[in-house]
This record gives C-alpha cells, structure tokens and sequence, in this order.
C-alpha cells in the first residue's frame, strides 16, 4: 500500500537548530501521533510538509506525489490546523468561510453547515470575539468541509483550556472515525494521543528517535520498578531511561520480553503511556543514564 | 484571484471610514494644489488601501494561510497588484461624492471639478508606486518593509509638491493632458505596464523565496 505521507532523510538547518535526516511515513486510515517537547522540530517539520518553507535535502511524497512539484494537486487533498489562528480577525466565521471556500474543489457547503453546528460555532460573530477554543473548531470545520484525505495539525490543543481541550478531543476523536482519513497530529501533550493515536513518532533536537505503531511501544517498552541491585544482574543495557533512589529504581526498559527474562519476579513492570515512554527516552539521553 | 481581491476590499471594510476622513481631511489641507488637488488625493488614500492591505495581512499571519491552502503564489502576488485599481475605483468614487456634496452643503465652494482622466493618472501613480513598494513588501514582509515605504510614500508626494516650484513649471491640468499628446501618453501607458510587469516578476521571485 502507498504511504499517504513519507519523508526521507529530511533535512533542514537554521542557526541554531536543524533537522537531521527525518524518515518517517504514515498509511491510509491511521493516526500518528507527533510527539516531542518545544523545540524538538514538529513544527519545522509540518512547515515542511506543507510547503511553508524549503527543504535542504531529502524528500516528501504525499498521497505517493512530491510535495513540491504536485504541491496545489496536494494541497487540494489536504486539511491543516495550527497552533494559532491565521484567519482574519476582523471577518465574520461566515466572510472568512466564504474566502475560503472558492479555493477547494470539492469544498461542500453541507457539510460545513453540519460541523459548524455540531460545533456550536457562532457564524455572524467576528473571529476576533471568538475564544481560542472556537478559533481551533473552526479551523477544524475548515479542514473537515472539502473531503481532505489527510489532516495535518500543529500542536491544535495547546493553549486551551482543559475543558475546552477535552472538548475539542472529543470532536477529533468523533470526526477522525472515518478510517478513509489519515491523521498527523503533533502535541507536546501526550496524554492527547494515548487514546486515538495508531503510530507514534518521537522527535527530539530534530532527529527522529522512534516512528512505531502503539501496539510495538506497548510490546517493546515497559515501565520497572526494582531494587538497585538488580541493574547489575544484566538489566541496565536495556534500561532506556532510569531514576534511582536510595531504596531501588524506576526507569523504562526497551526488549520487555528480555529484561522480564532477566529480572523474573524481582522487578514489578508495568505499561508505561506516552509521556512515560517520551520523558523516560528524553531523560535517559539527555542524563546519560540510557544503556539503550 | 478574484476571491484574493475580494479579501483585500473586505478586510479594509472598516478603512473605508478612515479614507472618508483622510478625503475630508485633505480636501481643505491641500487646496492649494488647485485643480491638482482630485489626483493628489485619489493616490495618497489610494496607495493607503495599498499599505493597510499588506498590515492585515502581517497582522493576521495570513501568509501562512494562503500559503497552505490551494493557491498557487503567483496568484497572490497578482491579487495584490490588481487590488490597486480596485482601491482607486473606490477612492475615485469617494473623491467624487465629497466634491460634489461638500459645495451644495456650501462647504468647499472652491473645490476642483473630479474628471475621469485624474481618476487614470492616479491609476498610474499608485500603480507605479506600488510596482516600487510590493517587492520589498513580499520579500520581507509588512513590518520589515514599513520603513523603506514611508520613505517611498512620502518622498513621492514630497518632489511631487516641490518640483513644479523648483523647475518653476505648473501647467494647468488641460494643458498638462493635451501637452503629452497620444503618442507620450501611449508610452507613458507602455512604461507603465512594463514596470508593473517587471514588478510583479521580482515581487513572484522575492516571494516564492519566502519561508513562513
């Protein structure tokens, strides 16, 4: 099957930071989950994808077409929500949806109603009087209205407030059943993908750290608890991240199957979630703890 | 395209209000330009509509916008240029409706008759003036560019006002149309097209370079 989305060794350099050989690819009908901390290169990242800034080297194909060279073929199949509204503040959600509109081919004004209701969206109020959390379900009515294959979403939950964040994950997590649409959402807020997202892709300093289905991080990763002693019994190669205290330690071990084999019933393991896996991965390297 | 001008007009909604003063304004502050007075004003507010055009667009990051839905960038480019004529149709009619008002309401007696062809000239003026202006405003953006336009903006209407008195030369303004004849005007027009070509090709260059 044709990747929807593939980038191969993407590269991109700013002073001060760059992106370094990017791989990752996502098939038709799943949701990956784009994890990180700031600054990590999600969102150089999805400018890249989207065409909003240029690639040093490397290569994006989406729906198996380079993003450069079939960009507006492209972009016609795409829906995009960014961290921050771009729309203009001093247009009603009606004006604005009326600019946008014309530019999709298969933009269908029914179905744009039906979101906007569902969504509660005020259509004669002026953007600028909208909340931040209207801002974002609008622009996900905008993404949804035109039959997009892939959506592409930049950090769209931070800033909200909880509620209004569960609020628009309960949208997301409803409108993104439909299995014909395939989803790259970024967050640094893990706890947003641990119930809807298929793949994970973890970037950090703009490399690449792991790009697996959640079944693989479940069956690859485990959290441990056990008494120091027990590192030395062969565990710590495969001690990914680790904090150790005067009476034991807890860390993630990668090679479940392996370090279960090692530590049998000395060490009480357990399915760590996202935010486990990404700080323990993050934490491990940047302390130098990591054996893995 | 269409849908890109139309966005530019509709954003201005509320300069609209602003231009209606700016023409008031300027009607009394600038009488001394004589008959000159309907072109001077027409490209200042024109050329305004020009400016507050590319803030909104700063102001609302709305490059990232166009630039991730399904428009090519030449055709953003070509909006911004079309959207002049647009914007000095529109004051052209305000100047027009302020003139005629103002010396019935028995405000502004002294006021110049507007004529189509002053409504053309200014057309070229901030047409040129713009050809100046979009590419610096699409390479760096509105903030960035602010600065090398005002000097633009007023350096123009600056020598506009101070050359006649230093070459001593102010036709009245039928002398000054019938003086160029058909074939200077023709290759005033031709000059002008080929600026505005030339423009629009930098303005494209300057502009798919951009990263947002």
């Amino acid at each position: 099957m044709t990747a929807i989305l593939e980038l191969k060794d993407v590269s991109k350099s700013y002073s001060g930071f760059s992106l370094e050989r990017v791989s990752f690819s996502l098939e038709p009908g799943y949701i990956m989950g784009f994890i990180g901390p700031n600054g990590a290169g999600k969102t150089t990242t999805i400018k890249l994808i989207m065409n909003l800034i240029r690639l040093d080297a490397g290569e994006i194909k989406v729906f198996g077409l380079d993003s450069r060279r079939y960009e507006q073929e492209i972009k016609q199949r795409i829906g995009f929500v960014y961290d921050e509204s771009h729309f203009y503040e001093n247009l009603t959600i009606t004006e604005m949806s009326r600019l946008i509109a014309p530019f999709y081919r298969s933009w269908d004004w029914q179905i744009y109603k039906q979101y906007v209701d569902r969504f509660g969206l005020p259509e004669r109020k002026k953007l600028a009087q909208c909340s931040r959390g209207m801002k974002m379900k609008y622009a996900l009515a905008v993404a949804l209205s035109h039959g997009a294959e892939l959506l592409i979403m930049d950090e769209p939950t931070s800033g909200l407030d909880p509620v209004v964040r569960s609020e628009f994950l309960d949208i997301l997590r409803d409108v993104i059943q439909d299995e014909r649409r395939s989803v790259l959402l970024s967050s640094h807020i893990t706890s947003d993908l641990d119930q809807i997202a298929d793949y994970v892709t973890l970037i950090n300093g703009g490399r690449i750290i792991f790009s697996k289905s959640k079944e693989e991080l479940w069956e690859e990763y485990a959290l441990i608890k056990g008494e120091k002693a027990l590192l030395d019994s062969g565990l710590r190669p495969y001690v990914v991240g680790l904090k150790e205290s005067q009476f034991g330690f807890e860390g993630l071990v990668t090679n479940k199957a392996e370090a279960q084999r090692i530590a049998g019933s000395r060490a009480v393991f357990e399915r760590p979630n996202l935010e486990e896996i990404m700080l323990y991965c993050l934490r491990g390297k940047a302390n130098g703890h990591s054996g893995a | 395209m269409v849908t890109l001008v139309l966005k530019d007009v509709l954003v201005q909604k509320k300069v609209l209000g602003m231009a209606l003063l700016y023409v008031f304004l300027f009607s009394f502050a600038m009488q001394g330009l004589g008959e000159y007075l309907p072109l001077a004003i027409i490209s200042a507010v024109g050329y305004m509509f020009v400016m507050y055009s590319g803030a909104w667009d700063e102001k609302c990051n709305a490059d990232k916008l166009w630039n991730s839905l399904p428009v090519p960038k030449w055709k953003i480019v070509a909006a911004k240029y079309l959207a002049v004529l647009i914007y000095v149709a529109a004051v052209s009619a305000l100047v027009w409706i302020i003139f005629t008002v103002l010396p019935l309401a028995g405000i502004g007696d002294s006021l110049p008759r507007v004529r189509l062809d002053q409504a053309a000239v200014a057309s070229g003026v901030v047409l040129g003036l713009s050809s100046l202006y979009l590419p610096l405003y699409f390479a760096l953006g509105y903030m960035r560019s602010r600065v090398l336009n005002i000097l633009i903006f007023s350096g123009s209407f600056s020598a506009a006002a101070v050359l006649p008195r230093v070459l001593d030369y102010k036709p009245s303004w039928a002398a000054f149309v019938a003086g160029g004849g058909p074939a200077v005007w023709g290759a005033a027009a031709a000059l002008l097209v080929l600026v505005v070509g030339l423009s629009f090709w930098v303005s494209l260059l300057l502009y798919s370079r951009r990263e947002f």
